[in-house]
């Protein structure tokens, strides 16, 4: 486990050289976190988790449902404070969400009083971006994920995948160094998905950001990621940290073919399995 | 609510071909419709009519389409009518601007404010499940016979249907979008301008809607009550001078007004809230 961990620093040192920006590595350190539930007992969520994420890694976390994790996705983002524990971003604790985080919901969360153009200089003026910047990063970023044509377009004009194509722009047009992702192609058709899945993949590769995925998809989970990150049924703690060994640029319909595919997914999902199992 | 085809020409014409035809058929229909129930009134007036004809009932108590239509025909062209009828209007414009205004302010400082909330929330439902058109006579000894009790009157209606409607409105932020907006730190003012007002503008649209119509009953029945011009005062005259016929002139006079606002209002609602894309 801990050369794995080595090895992953060694990874993400020689992509983030191509990067720019400062990097921002995640330590999340003795995590737990109850809920407050209608009886008078609190749900143990999170169970003693720590993680060290650095910066440029694309970790998935997987696990049953209800198992915390994206509990911990939102403690990353600044959302939830943990119980106890501490997590630092970029050496800072943090407090809250920062600029150079992005996040992609599970649902597009689009305004839908908004056009397609306007939800992303929304978005960008929120992350302080000037003005007269706006119009033309927004556009950029629509060609990009093949919406130039639906600027003027409102959410209930758009099908479900054009939704979270507008929302991934949105989170990609503010160049952030950390992006936060929570079962985001979840919601759509396997057509839709794994076009959407290649797109992004394409896009972030090219930025050197850090992505923390949550997913319950373990074929997504092992295609898209450098890492993947199992965690128990509730109370959630980690069972297993992987990294998967699939060269860059990913091809996900072809990698799903290989040794490496194969194993990955048998190891992962015989101890998903043991965890739904368990009762 | 009618035809609905340059709804949307920016996307409409493109990603959409489909629904065009879609909605070429709906005219069609709307239209058998329309034709439809416009016979059914022809038909009705006509038995009347011949009911009237035939002596099979009272002209006297009941009058006839004839005689009405006459006697609409007649205040169309009497000055004295049009002064009842603008006095009825500007009073019943006055209460509607005043009691929607500070029902919808009210409303919202009230969702914003729990303790606020919690502490008139009784006194706001007493009041409002009182039936307030018995206030009415308070408010003529109050503000005198004139223009300032009928909207006195009109105003103690739509207040609190604005009210109501305002504050379950900007209840209605889902979870997606709060945590969107503190995803993006937007301060205490910006959330409330680019998050909870458009989330609360249908309900308060809906709340405007209603209460030009209880604007109009409120003028009315306060006119009935003691006033010195108005429909109201008109309605009670013929009463009590058996003038059956001018009686329900005025009636198709208020009832043509009503709806002539109810469909401007829909109308509006349907422009500012195109982003809905609902019929």
């Amino acid at each position: 486990m801990r050369e794995q961990a080595a090895r992953a620093v060694e990874m993400s040192a020689a992509r983030g050289a191509a990067g720019e920006a400062a990097s921002l590595d995640i330590d999340v350190v003795d995590i737990d976190h109850y809920f407050r539930s209608q009886s008078d007992r609190p749900v143990h969520a999170v169970d003693d988790v720590s993680l060290q994420i650095p910066q440029g890694q694309f970790v998935a976390l997987v696990g049953p449902s209800g198992c915390g994790k994206t509990t911990l996705l939102n403690m990353i983002a600044g959302l939830v404070e943990p119980s106890s524990g501490r997590i630092m971003v970029g050496g800072t604790p943090i407090k809250g969400s920062r600029p150079e985080f992005g996040y992609v919901f599970a649902r597009d969360t689009l305004l839908p009083w908004r056009t397609v153009r306007q939800n992303v200089e929304f978005v960008l003026a929120m992350s302080g971006v000037d003005r007269r910047e706006r119009a033309g990063i927004a556009n950029d970023w629509l060609k990009r994920v093949g919406l130039q044509d639906f600027g003027d377009a409102y959410r209930y004009q758009l099908s479900q995948g054009m939704r979270q194509r507008v929302a991934i722009a949105r989170t990609l047009a503010t160049r952030p160094r950390l992006i936060l992702m929570d079962e985001p192609f979840a919601a759509l058709d396997a057509q839709t998905r794994l076009i959407l899945q290649n797109e992004f993949i394409r896009l972030w590769e090219e930025t050197g950001a850090t992505v923390v995925f949550v997913t319950h998809d373990l074929t997504e989970a092992i295609l898209m990621s450098d890492r993947v990150v199992l965690m128990t049924r509730r109370p959630g703690r980690i069972k297993i940290d992987k990294l998967i060994d699939l060269p860059r640029p990913r091809n996900l319909e072809a990698d799903r073919f290989t040794p490496e595919f194969r194993l990955s997914y048998d190891q992962l999902s015989d101890a998903l399995r043991e965890e739904l199992d368990r009762l | 609510m009618t035809i609905d085809v340059k709804a949307n020409p920016a996307v409409a014409s493109s990603p959409a071909p489909r629904r065009m035809s879609k909605n070429v058929r709906f005219i069609g229909g709307h239209l058998g419709t329309l034709s439809a129930q416009i016979s059914v009134g022809i038909v009705a007036l006509l038995l009347w009519e011949l009911a009237a004809h035939y002596k099979l009932i009272d002209t006297f108590f009941v009058g006839r389409p004839s005689a009405m239509l006459l006697a609409f025909a007649g205040h169309m062209t009497d000055s004295v009518f049009w002064g009842h009828a603008v006095s009825t209007l500007v009073a019943t414009f006055w209460g509607f601007a005043i009691g929607s205004t500070t029902g919808t302010l009210a409303g919202l400082v009230l969702a914003r404010s729990k303790w606020l909330a919690t502490l008139s929330m009784p006194y706001i439902t007493m009041l409002n499940t009182m039936p307030r058109v018995a206030l009415a006579p308070l408010f003529i000894l109050w503000f005198g016979v004139g223009m300032n009790s009928k909207i006195a009157a009109a105003v103690s209606l739509v207040f609190f249907i604005a009210l109501i409607n305002a504050m379950a409105g900007s209840r209605q932020l889902d979870r997606d979008l709060d945590d969107l907006a503190r995803f993006l730190r937007c301060s205490e003012f910006t959330r409330f301008v680019h998050f909870v007002f458009p989330v609360a503008v249908p309900s308060i649209f809906a709340g405007l809607r209603l209460g030009v119509i209880y604007s109009l009953l409120g003028v009315v029945v306060a006119e009935m009550i003691a006033a010195q011009t108005g429909l109201g005062l008109l309605i009670t005259s013929y009463t009590n001078q058996f003038a059956v016929s001018e009686l329900f002139s005025v009636l198709l006079f208020l009832m043509l007004v009503s709806t002539l606002l109810n469909t401007s209002m829909e109308k509006l609602e349907k422009r500012l809230l195109r982003w809905q894309g609902r019929e």
